[in-house]
């Protein structure tokens, strides 16, 4: 079986779910991602990236906020899973350790 | 969230994408987001850029569905949408000929679409810029005389004003002086530089019926001052590079009345391509008032033109009624009626029969209209065609969907899918075909148009899209989805013979166009051949005119002389009227036996010495006007015409009286052409005068024209103190009259190049498909011994049939359309049988060639390669 990847820009939107804790649903994760990264962020490519991480199992939705007056309008809250998680840990470790091998001259430069 | 009580609502068209996309539960939560965005972005952006973004999100959603998304998000019809392009674009990729058959058709077809819509939208707006362009009139004067009614825009000075003060209706009434009224050229100067200029006097209501907006000073500026003019920015910038520096210079006009300094108080936005007052400068009216009065005051004599600004709601049949005898009112004599017509429908609707309007232009705006619309469903005639001719390849594919529970619709939808892309193509194509193709197509209109992205065009475009879309797709969708589904998984077309019927019937459609284009092209082209090589009864080659702008009346004797002395002078002369439709016109004529009431309107043609001879006018009898005879002023010459009009016997001698002035006939000139080829030749005489000479004409010999012109150029710079020569040869000065004729033959020789070539890609497309289908027949026939000319005989009779069914049908057409046309001519040519057969015959040989390149293909072919298959 292939081994699942995390993209660069799914990893973005699996840790703000995380961080946004029990209150990420698309508006929230579009408003902080856009202020993070400073520019515009279509909702189409997050809900893409939102569909991959649960077909992947990194995220669960719930749903909360029925309105029936609005007509079948309703929130979609994504929490990250163990799983979730765990997959973020092991991109990290993977960024860390190759990131503690650059040579000592090119680290030098962040500090000067 | 409270958005409820926002009452700002996100845009209809981005929900309804969502809602046409998005599965049931995907769609809720989006639209959750969705909104919540929305109402934040209103709060923070406002309402319109709210909406856009909103949009733009939609888009973005159903973009990412469509492409990356997967099927449990989006509903069937997303999924049904992604199969009909692939098919699509596998189905044009298959079939390569047809694909690039259609779409060069298709985009040729759209590009004129495109081309002549932009022509169209030019025509129509003529003059409707003003802003008051729904209350402008302008008012036209009917002339009666004993050769009927000629409806004029010229009308007495006195008009504007009176119609103001006598009549409630009018708001403001104006009379413009344009520069017609000068026949010879004018020009404007500064510091020794000579512009040639068109000037225009105006009263001081001209500003309040047109818009004609200023840029720099005020345009009242020019009634406080008489010597104030205003000019275009285009002139300033000529003249004094910076329009800033315009106002306050001073500039010297020349023309025949003017030589005369005038200063510049303000400076106007050049005047749009869509008007027809033309004017590059503005005068004050009173300046030529004051010099000539009587032009200008009275009610016989008419310079002006007259516009007003009627108060809205005004019935315009009332108010002609009551202006209808105004003239005659002031002027008993005058025999002359007005009448006002909207201002903006004087350019497409200016040809009047009998003080009525009988169209004009606008004539020429339906024709090309109607061009564009046949070459266009010529195009999709061939996509229908070639798409029913091709469902027999496509037969199991259409079985097999049926059979896996494809509804009707979902086929329909598949075809018309096809037929969108197909468009959309042709439109992306024929909107860079166009755009290339503009500079030609302004060169041969005389335009100047240009593409301009705005709401009409988009709208023109979508339109296009759509009709174009329901043509082509139409057929084939609605015959390809009804096919029997077991018979088309066997292979089997049923009913066949019907389809092949409506197929040959859409060819002959096209063949019968094609045929009344050719035949059109060659009436035309043969028309203007005539009229250019008609003998008009005088000689046109190497006379050389020019005018006498800025040259003394005094000094024209000296340098007659001077021109006379050239070696390559054979003739000259100088006259007040010109042989290419400027003269002038009288019934001011008397003869001995004349009847009580009889009266003629005549050609009248102010001339000095020299002038038959120059013009080669051929004398009949007696004498043409002499230099050493004096009292020649009291002579007159006739053409034939006008003495049998006036039914004089022996004529020369005889006395006649023109103006009340006693003149006698001392000779009679061949019938010559003054006026148009529509009208006849007209009755005329010929004069002399010793004074107002406006024009010279000079005939070169042939051979030495260079010379000539430069030896007559430094003779009149050197007289009129460095203004620029402006000459033209007579002939050419001729073919310039049928200018539009011209425009219509080149344009209409294209468009029906254009026709031919659809309709003949169209015919090979099915050609090669009848030849694919019957290639194991032909096989069996070689194998059997058949020549190939009997295989290219097999294959040509049906095209050979159509081609007959589709002369018969355009022939008759042709002649029926070329008739109308010619008798509009007063010398027209006759339309004999030749131009028809060479037609046919044409029509014929294009349509064999085209079939050819494919019969000879497949009759060369080996038979192995088509049998060995089974």
């Amino acid at each position: 079986m292939k081994k699942i990847t995390l993209g660069a820009f799914e990893e973005l939107v699996l840790l703000t779910t995380g961080v946004l804790e029990g209150n990420a649903y698309g508006v929230t994760i579009k408003l902080e991602l856009e202020s993070k990264l400073k520019k515009s962020i279509s909702l189409g490519a997050l809900y893409s990236a939102l569909q991959r991480l649960e077909e992947k199992g990194w995220v669960n939705s719930r749903i909360g906020g029925i309105t029936e007056k609005q007509g079948g309008r309703r929130k979609q809250y994504f929490d990250i899973t163990k799983e979730g998680i765990l997959a973020l840990n092991e991109v990290r470790s993977i960024r860390n350790e190759l990131f503690d091998r650059l040579p000592q001259s090119k680290i030098s430069w962040l500090k000067s | 969230m409270s958005f409820k009580h926002n009452k700002a609502k996100p845009p209809k068209l981005g929900k309804w994408l969502l809602e046409s996309f998005c599965s049931y539960d995907f769609l809720s939560t989006a639209l959750w987001d969705m909104e919540e965005l929305f109402h934040r972005n209103v709060k923070i952006k406002g309402i319109r850029k709210a909406k856009l973004l909103y949009l733009k999100e939609a888009f973005g959603i159903v973009i990412y569905l469509f492409f990356k998304g997967k099927s449990q998000y989006s509903i069937n019809k997303t999924a049904m949408l992604k199969h009909n392009f692939l098919i699509s674009y596998r189905s044009f990729f298959k079939h390569k000929s047809t694909f690039f058959i259609n779409l060069i058709g298709l985009t040729s077809g759209l590009a004129c679409t495109l081309l002549i819509y932009l022509w169209v939208a030019d025509e129509l707006s003529m003059n409707k810029f003003h802003e008051n362009s729904g209350e402008l009139y302008q008012v036209m004067q009917n002339a009666e005389s004993s050769r009927g009614i000629r409806t004029v825009p010229y009308t007495p000075g006195p008009l504007s004003a009176t119609l103001m003060e006598k009549f409630p209706e009018v708001e403001y009434g104006t009379s413009v002086l344009t520069h017609d009224y000068f026949e010879g050229e004018s020009y404007l100067s500064h510091d020794r530089k000579f512009l040639s200029i068109k000037e225009q006097f105006i009263d001081e209501q001209f500003f309040k019926v047109f818009t004609f907006p200023m840029s720099r000073g005020n345009s009242e500026s020019i009634f406080r001052q008489p010597n104030n003019v205003l000019i275009s920015q285009d002139l300033a910038t000529r003249l004094f590079l910076n329009e800033n520096d315009a106002i306050g210079k001073t500039v010297l006009l020349q023309n025949e009345e003017f030589d005369e300094e005038f200063i510049v108080s303000g400076v106007f936005e050049n005047v749009p391509n869509n008007s027809t007052l033309e004017f590059d400068i503005l005068f004050n009216l009173q300046k030529i008032i004051d010099i000539n009065n009587q032009n200008f005051t009275v009610w016989y004599s008419n310079n002006t033109y007259t516009y007003m600004l009627l108060k809205a709601g005004t019935n315009l049949d009332d108010f002609n009624q009551k202006i209808y005898g105004l003239v005659e009112e002031f002027e008993p004599k005058a025999r002359s009626k007005v009448f006002a017509q909207k201002f903006d429908e004087t350019y497409l609707n200016g040809s009047y029969e009998n003080g009525e309007i009988i169209g004009g232009r606008i004539a020429y705006v339906g024709l090309f209209s109607l061009i564009a619309m046949v070459i266009l469903i010529i195009a999709c005639i061939n996509f229908i065609n070639l798409s029913t001719a091709k469902a027999m390849g496509r037969l199991k594919e259409i079985g097999v969907k049926k059979t896996l529970g494809a509804k009707r619709k979902t086929l329909v939808l598949q075809y018309f899918t096809e037929a969108f892309l197909m468009t959309t193509l042709g439109i992306i194509l024929a909107f860079f075909t166009a755009y290339a193709f503009l500079p030609f197509f302004n060169q041969v209109t005389g335009k100047n148009l240009y593409f301009e992205i705005d709401a009409t065009l988009v709208l023109i475009i979508t339109g296009t899209i759509i009709i174009t879309t329901l043509l082509t797709g139409g057929y084939p969708a609605l015959y390809l989805s009804r096919l029997n589904t077991i018979a088309s998984l066997k292979g089997k077309l049923i009913g066949g013979f019907g389809d092949s019927w409506a197929r040959k019937g859409l060819v002959v459609f096209q063949f019968s166009i094609s045929v009344i284009l050719i035949v059109s092209v060659l009436i035309v082209s043969k028309q203007i051949a005539f009229i250019q090589s008609k003998n008009l009864g005088y000689n046109r080659d190497n006379v050389l005119g020019f005018t006498t702008t800025g040259i003394d009346e005094s000094t024209l004797p000296t340098m007659h002389s001077l021109i006379q002395r050239l070696p390559g002078v054979v003739h000259s002369s100088y006259t007040a009227h010109t042989l290419t439709g400027d003269t002038g016109r009288t019934g001011g004529i008397s003869w001995p036996g004349q009847e009580a009431d009889e009266s003629i309107s005549m050609v009248n043609l102010e001339v000095g010495i020299g002038f038959t001879e120059t013009m080669g006018i051929e004398l009949v009898e007696g004498r043409t006007f002499e230099t050493e005879r004096s009292n020649e002023i009291a002579k007159i010459l006739f053409n034939q015409t006008a003495i049998k009009a006036m039914g004089l016997e022996d004529p020369i001698g005889k006395i006649i009286k023109l103006w009340g002035r006693e003149k006698q006939i001392i000779g009679i000139v061949k019938d010559f052409h003054t006026e148009s080829l529509y009208e006849p030749v007209s009755p005329t005489f010929i004069q002399m005068i010793d004074s107002d000479f406006t024009n010279v004409f000079v005939k070169i010999q042939a051979g030495t024209e260079l010379q000539t012109i430069d030896k007559l150029e430094s003779i009149y710079s050197e007289l009129s103190g460095g203004m620029p020569f402006d000459s033209r040869f007579v002939d050419r000065a001729y073919q310039a009259m049928y200018e539009g004729e011209k425009q219509v033959a080149s344009l209409s020789k294209s468009f029906a190049l254009i026709a031919i070539i659809i309709s003949c890609l169209g015919l090979l497309g099915l050609t090669t498909f009848t030849a694919e289908r019957r290639s194991k027949e032909i096989g069996i026939r070689k194998v059997l011994g058949a020549s190939l000319w009997k295989v290219v005989h097999l294959l040509s009779t049906d095209v050979t049939k159509m081609i007959a069914v589709s002369l018969a049908i355009g022939l008759p057409i042709s002649y029926f359309i070329a008739q109308r046309w010619i008798q509009d001519f007063a010398f027209g040519i006759d339309l004999s049988i030749e131009y028809f057969l060479f037609s046919g015959i044409i029509t014929l040989i294009i349509a064999w060639l085209t079939v050819s390149i494919q019969t000879f293909k497949s009759a060369r072919a080996n038979p192995v390669e088509s049998l060995r298959s089974e």
